[in-house]
C-alpha cells in the first residue's frame, strides 16, 4: 500500500543522506534509483489491485483540533502520483550518469525526498498536511537550484505564494472548523468571498506555475545550471500546484471569474512564452519560456477535464518531461561543442519530434468524443514553438539567423509528422480540411517568421523585461517602502521624538520650577496648598453625598 | 524532592547562580571565562530541573491550574504564593533556553562581562517569580523587579546608550507598574486581603470600581507591548544594543505582557473596557503593519529581526484577545518555538556584527565566510518565516484561523504583515550571503564555535520534532 511505499522511499532518502567518500557517490545515487525502480514496481502492483486503504498518523489529538498525516491508497491517488514517480526515476538515472554533477548521492536523496513530499501533499486530507508538504517542496527547490542569485528571486516569491495559500487555509479552517479538505465545498454554503477565495488561490497558484505576469522568477532561474533545472517544472513547486488546483477546485468553480480567468491567463502565458521562446538566444532562456506555454497548456488541459486528473494527462505529463530532457541534451551537446556529433543530435532530434508526436496523440485521445478547439490549438503552438526553437538551436544558439528558404522544407518534416498525428486522431467534430487549413496558415506564419532579424538589442529589451518586477517595484514595493519612511519619520521622529517626549519633559520641568517658585514664596506657599486640599476634599464631600 | 521545594530552586537558583558568578574575578582573562561558565551551568541545572518538574504532570491534557503551589504568609494579608502549570512551564523552559543560548553569545572580549551575566540571572530569577506567581502582591513584586536588572543589563551592555531614549523606555515601563499597583491596591481594599490572580475577576467590584481596576490591569499590560506609539522607545534602544543577553531580554519582554493576559484576562470583561477592545485591535493590525513595513524599509538585518519579533508579539496579543479559550496552549506551544527561534537568531546576528566590527568587513556576504553560522542562520529564517515541520508553524496556523474565524479584514491583514515580515527576513539572509569579491584568504572572520554550533543544531532538533508533539520532551 501507499504507506509502505512512503516508508521505502524515506529509508532510501536517509540512506542516500549518509556521510561517504566522494568515489562512491555514483554507485549509491545509482543504487537509489534502483531501488526507488524496485518501489515503483510495487507501486504498480498496488495500482493493479487497486484496494483502497488509509493509515493515519495523528500528531497531536491534544489539540482544539486534531492534526494528523494521511496516506490514502485510493486508484484516484495511485493516478496522481504515478507520472511523479516516472519522472523522480528518470531524473534520478540522469543524475547518476551526469559527470558534471558534483554531488549525485545528495541531489539523488533530494529527488527521493521530493517525490515523498509530492506524495504526501496528494494522498493527504488535511490543510496543515498539505501546506507542510507545499513548504516542503519549496524548500527542497532552493536545493535543487543551489544558486543564490537564481534562488533568491524564486524563494521569495515562493513565500509570498505560499502565505496566500497560508492565508487561504486559516480562513477556510476558522470558518468551517474542520481541517478535513474534502469539506471545503460546505464552504460556500457556510462562508461568503468566493471570489475573494478565489483570487487569493489563483493568485498564489498562478506565481508558482510562473503565468504571465508572475515569471519574474521563472526567468532568473536561467542563472542556475541546466541540470539543476531541467526538472525542475515538473518535479517542483509548479506540479504542487497542479495538485493544489485539482484538490481546491470545489471551492474555486464557485466564482463566477475562474475559468474566464484560467482561459485569459493560460492565453496570454502562452502567446508571451512563444515570444520569448522565439526570441531569445541561449537554449536555457529558450526553455524557461518554452516551460510556460507547458504550464499553460497543462492547465487548460485540465480545465477542459474539469479537474479530473486521469491516466492520459499523466502520460502528457511525462512526456512533457521527456521533452525538457531533450532540451537538456541539447543544450549539453552544444555547450561541449559536439553539434558536429550528427547520430546524437539527430538521436535527439528525433525523439524530440517522436515527444511532441506522441502529446498531440494523448492529447486527442482524451477529447477523441468532443474535439476543444482550445487544445488543439495549444498542442499545435506547443509543437510549432517546438520546430521553431529545433530550427533554431541546430542553425546556431549565438547567432540566430534569418532562415533561409532552403532551411523550411527540412525543418519542417517536424511539422508534418506532427500535423500527420493530428490528422489520423483528429475528433469527429473536426473536418479534416480545417486541419490543413489550419496548417497551411502556420507554416505561413513559420515562413514569415524566419525573415524576421532578431539583433542582440531587441534580444536584450525583450527578456529584461519583467512586467510582474517592474509593477510590484513602481505601485508596491517603492510606495511601500516610502510610506514606511514618511510613517517613520512623521510619527517616530516628529511626533514622539520632537513633540510628545520634550512636551513630556518640558511639562516635567515646568512642574519642577513652578513647584520651587513656590516654595520659595514663603507663607503663601502654605496657604495656596491648604486651598488646594480643601477644594479637594469639598470636591470628594461633595461627589460622596451625590 | 519535593515539589514546593523544586519550584523555589527553579526561581532562586538563577540569583544564587548570579552570586557565584560575581564571585569570579574579573582581572584575567580566563576567570572571565568562569564567569560565563558559572551562567552556563546555572541555567543548564535550571532546564534539568524544569525537565523534571514537567515529569509531575502526567500527560499534555492534564493542565490543571495551581498543580503545584507553595504560600509565604508575610502578615495576615499578605501572602506569597507560586504555582506552575503546563501553561506556565512552557514559558519559563522557553525563557531558560532563549538565555542558556544568549549567555553562549556572550564572547570573553565583552566589556563588563561580570556584571551583563549578574544581572541577567537576576532577570531570569525575577521572571522565572512572574511566570509562577498567583497572587497579586508576587505578580506585581515580579513584574516590577523585572526592570531594575534589565536597566542594569542594558546600561552595561552598552554604556555609551542615550540616557534620554532609556528614560522613554523606562517611563512607559513605569507609569505600567504605576497603574497595576494602583489596581491592586484597589483590589486589596475592596477584598481586605491577598487575592489569587485568576479569581479576580470573581471579586465583586462595583461598576466604576470595575472599570478603573480593569482599565489599570488591561494598560499596565498593554504597555509592556510594542504598541503604537510604545514601540518606538523600544526600537530605539534596540538598534543601540549588539549584546545579544540584552537584547534577548529586552526583545522578550513584552512575551510578559502575552502571558498576563493569556493567563488571567477574563472573557467577561466590563462592557465599558470591552467596548475599546476593537480600537485596541486596529492599533494592534496598525502597529503590525508599521513595524513590518519598518523591517522592510531598513537595509539592517539587525532592524529586520527585531520588526520581526514586534510582529509576532503583536500577534499573539490579538491573539489573545480574541473571544475565546481554545487557543491558549497555541499560543503557548507557538510562543515556546519564538522564543528558541528568536534567541539563536539574535545571537547569530550579533555574533555577525561583532565579526565586522573587528574585521572592519560590510555585513553583506558575511555569511559566505561563515559556513556554520550560515547554515544555522538559514535553517532559523526559514522556521521563523513559517518552516512547517515546526510546532511553531501549525499553532501560528490555527492562532490565525481563530483570529479569522471572528474577522475577516483583521486576517487578511495580519497575513499581510506576517508575509511582510517573512519577505524582510528571507532578504535580510540573502543579502547576508550574498557573495563579496574578496578572496577567501584574505579574510580572517571567526565562524561560530562548534559548542554553539551544537546548540544550535539541537535547538533546531527540538523544534523540528516538536512538530510530532509539542512537549515530546516530557511526555
Amino acid at each position: 500500500m501507499l504507506n509502505e511505499t512512503v516508508l521505502y522511499l524515506f529509508l532510501i532518502g536517509v540512506v542516500s543522506l549518509v556521510h561517504t567518500n566522494r568515489r562512491y557517490d555514483f554507485l549509491l545515487s545509482f543504487a537509489a534509483a534502483v531501488f526507488v525502480c524496485v518501489v515503483f514496481g510495487a507501486f504498480l502492483l498496488d495500482f493493479k489491485t487497486g484496494l483502497d486503504s488509509s493509515y493515519t498518523l495523528v500528531l497531536d489529538a491534544s489539540q482544539n483540533t486534531n492534526i494528523k498525516l494521511d496516506i490514502i491508497s485510493s486508484p484516484q491517488n495511485y493516478i496522481l502520483i504515478l507520472p511523479f514517480f516516472v519522472m523522480t526515476i528518470l531524473a534520478m538515472f540522469n543524475n547518476a550518469f551526469f559527470k558534471y554533477e558534483p554531488n549525485k548521492k545528495n541531489m539523488a536523496a533530494c529527488f527521493v525526498f521530493n517525490l515523498l513530499s509530492l506524495i504526501m501533499l496528494i494522498s493527504g486530507h488535511n490543510f496543515i498536511q498539505m501546506m507542510t508538504f507545499v513548504l516542503v517542496v519549496d524548500i527542497l527547490s532552493q536545493l535543487f537550484i543551489r544558486d543564490m542569485r537564481a534562488g533568491r528571486l524564486c524563494s521569495l516569491y515562493n513565500l509570498v505564494s505560499d502565505m496566500g495559500l497560508f492565508l487561504v487555509l486559516a480562513m477556510l479552517e476558522g470558518k468551517l472548523s474542520n481541517l478535513d479538505v474534502g469539506n471545503i465545498s460546505h464552504y460556500y454554503e457556510t462562508g461568503k468571498h468566493r471570489d475573494f477565495i478565489m483570487f487569493v488561490v489563483m493568485f498564489s497558484l498562478c506565481i508558482k506555475f510562473g503565468f504571465f505576469l508572475f515569471q519574474g522568477y521563472w526567468l532568473d532561474l536561467k542563472k542556475a545550471k541546466f541540470h539543476n533545472l531541467y526538472f525542475l517544472p515538473y518535479l517542483s513547486s509548479s506540479m504542487a500546484a497542479l495538485i493544489l488546483l485539482v484538490k481546491f477546485y470545489p471551492i474555486l468553480v464557485v466564482s463566477p471569474s475562474f475559468l474566464p480567468l484560467v482561459n485569459w491567463l493560460s492565453v496570454l502565458t502562452a502567446v508571451f512564452g512563444t515570444i520569448g521562446a522565439v526570441l531569445s538566444s541561449k537554449i536555457k532562456e529558450k526553455f524557461m519560456y518554452f516551460n510556460m506555454i507547458v504550464m499553460a497548456f497543462l492547465v487548460k488541459l485540465l480545465e477542459r477535464l474539469d479537474f479530473q486528473w486521469n491516466i492520459y494527462f499523466s502520460t502528457v505529463l511525462i512526456l512533457c518531461f521527456i521533452l525538457s530532457m531533450c532540451f537538456y541534451y541539447f543544450h549539453y551537446d552544444i555547450e561541449r561543442k559536439q553539434a558536429a556529433n550528427k547520430p546524437a543530435v539527430f538521436l535527439e532530434v528525433l525523439t524530440t519530434i517522436g515527444t511532441a508526436s506522441a502529446i498531440v496523440l494523448q492529447t486527442s485521445f482524451l477529447f477523441s468524443k468532443n474535439t476543444s478547439w482550445w487544445i488543439l490549438g495549444f498542442a499545435l503552438v506547443l509543437c510549432f514553438v517546438l520546430a521553431l526553437l529545433c530550427r533554431q538551436i541546430l542553425s546556431g544558439v549565438k547567432n540566430v539567423k534569418p532562415l533561409k528558404p532552403t532551411d523550411f522544407l527540412s525543418i519542417s518534416v517536424m511539422l508534418f509528422l506532427n500535423a500527420f498525428v493530428l490528422f489520423l486522431c483528429r475528433g469527429e467534430a473536426m473536418q479534416y480540411w480545417v486541419v490543413l487549413l489550419f496548417w497551411a496558415c502556420l507554416m505561413f506564419v513559420y515562413y514569415l517568421t524566419g525573415f524576421i532579424n532578431i539583433t542582440k538589442t531587441q534580444e536584450f529589451e525583450f527578456q529584461d523585461v519583467d512586467f510582474l518586477g517592474v509593477f510590484l517595484r513602481k505601485c508596491f514595493i517603492t510606495p511601500f517602502k516610502k510610506a514606511g519612511l514618511l510613517i517613520n519619520i512623521l510619527t517616530d521622529f516628529i511626533l514622539l521624538e520632537r513633540t510628545f517626549f520634550p512636551l513630556l519633559s518640558g511639562a516635567n520641568i515646568w512642574l519642577i520650577r513652578t513647584y520651587r517658585k513656590i516654595s520659595r514664596m514663603g507663607l503663601s506657599y502654605y496657604f495656596l496648598c491648604m486651598l488646594f486640599g480643601f477644594l479637594i476634599s469639598f470636591y470628594l464631600f461633595i461627589r460622596s453625598k451625590q | 524532592m519535593s515539589v514546593g521545594i523544586l519550584l523555589c530552586l527553579v526561581i532562586l537558583l538563577p540569583l544564587i547562580g548570579g552570586l557565584f558568578v560575581l564571585n569570579a574575578k574579573d582581572a584575567v582573562v580566563s576567570n572571565a571565562k568562569n564567569a560565563r561558565h558559572t551562567a552556563l551551568l546555572t541555567v543548564f541545572s535550571n532546564i534539568l530541573l524544569i525537565l523534571f518538574l514537567f515529569s509531575h504532570f502526567q500527560s499534555a491534557e492534564n493542565q490543571t491550574l495551581g498543580l503545584i503551589d507553595i504560600s509565604f504568609a508575610l502578615t495576615n494579608k499578605i501572602e506569597f504564593i507560586f504555582g506552575a502549570d503546563l501553561f506556565a512551564l512552557v514559558f519559563v523552559f522557553g525563557v531558560q533556553i532563549a538565555v542558556f543560548v544568549g549567555i553562549l553569545g556572550v564572547k570573553k572580549e565583552v566589556q563588563s562581562q561580570k556584571g551583563v551575566l549578574f544581572f541577567a540571572l537576576c532577570y531570569l530569577c525575577l521572571t522565572n517569580g512572574y511566570f509562577f506567581a498567583r497572587d497579586i502582591c508576587s505578580f506585581y513584586i515580579c513584574f516590577c523587579g523585572q526592570l531594575f536588572p534589565l536597566y542594569m543589563l542594558i546600561c552595561f551592555a552598552n554604556s555609551e546608550i542615550q540616557n534620554t531614549k532609556l528614560f522613554y523606555l523606562f517611563a512607559h515601563y513605569f507609569i505600567g507598574a504605576a497603574l497595576l499597583f494602583a489596581s491592586f491596591v484597589l483590589i486589596m481594599h475592596t477584598k481586605q486581603g491577598d487575592v489569587l490572580i485568576e479569581k479576580i475577576s470573581s471579586v465583586h467590584f462595583s461598576h466604576q470600581k470595575s472599570i478603573y481596576i480593569w482599565g489599570g490591569i488591561f494598560l499596565a499590560l498593554m504597555l509592556r507591548m510594542p504598541v503604537w506609539p510604545f514601540y518606538h522607545a523600544l526600537t530605539s534602544v534596540s538598534v543601540k544594543l549588539t549584546n545579544p543577553l540584552a537584547l534577548i531580554a529586552l526583545n522578550f519582554l513584552p512575551l510578559s505582557g502575552v502571558y498576563a493576559l493569556t493567563r488571567y484576562w477574563p472573557l467577561d470583561i466590563p462592557v465599558e473596557i470591552e467596548l475599546l477592545s476593537p480600537i485596541f485591535q486596529i492599533l494592534c493590525i496598525v502597529t503590525m503593519l508599521v513595524a513590518a513595513f519598518g523591517g522592510l524599509i531598513y537595509s539592517n538585518t539587525a532592524q529586520k529581526i527585531h520588526h520581526y519579533i514586534f510582529v509576532y508579539d503583536l500577534l499573539y496579543l490579538l491573539a489573545v484577545f480574541l473571544p475565546t479559550d481554545v487557543i491558549r496552549m497555541n499560543i503557548a506551544y507557538s510562543v515556546f518555538s519564538f522564543l528558541l527561534m528568536g534567541a539563536c537568531l539574535i545571537v547569530l546576528q550579533s555574533h555577525m556584527q561583532t565579526q565586522s566590527l573587528k574585521t572592519g568587513l560590510a555585513l553583506k556576504g558575511i555569511l559566505c565566510h561563515m559556513p556554520k553560522a550560515s547554515l544555522c542562520y538559514f535553517l532559523f529564517v526559514l522556521a521563523a518565516i513559517g518552516l512547517p515541520v515546526s510546532a511553531f508553524f501549525w499553532n501560528n496556523f490555527l492562532i490565525v484561523s481563530e483570529i479569522f474565524n471572528y474577522h475577516l479584514y483583521a486576517g487578511t491583514a495580519v497575513i499581510f504583515a506576517m508575509t511582510l515580515a517573512a519577505v524582510s527576513l528571507l532578504e535580510g539572509a540573502y543579502e547576508l550571503k550574498t557573495q563579496t569579491c574578496l578572496p577567501q584568504t584574505q579574510i580572517k572572520i571567526k565562524d561560530i564555535d562548534i559548542f554553539s554550533f551544537c546548540v544550535c543544531v539541537l535547538i533546531m532538533s527540538v523544534l523540528l520534532v516538536s512538530v510530532v508533539r509539542p512537549l515530546w520532551f516530557v511526555f
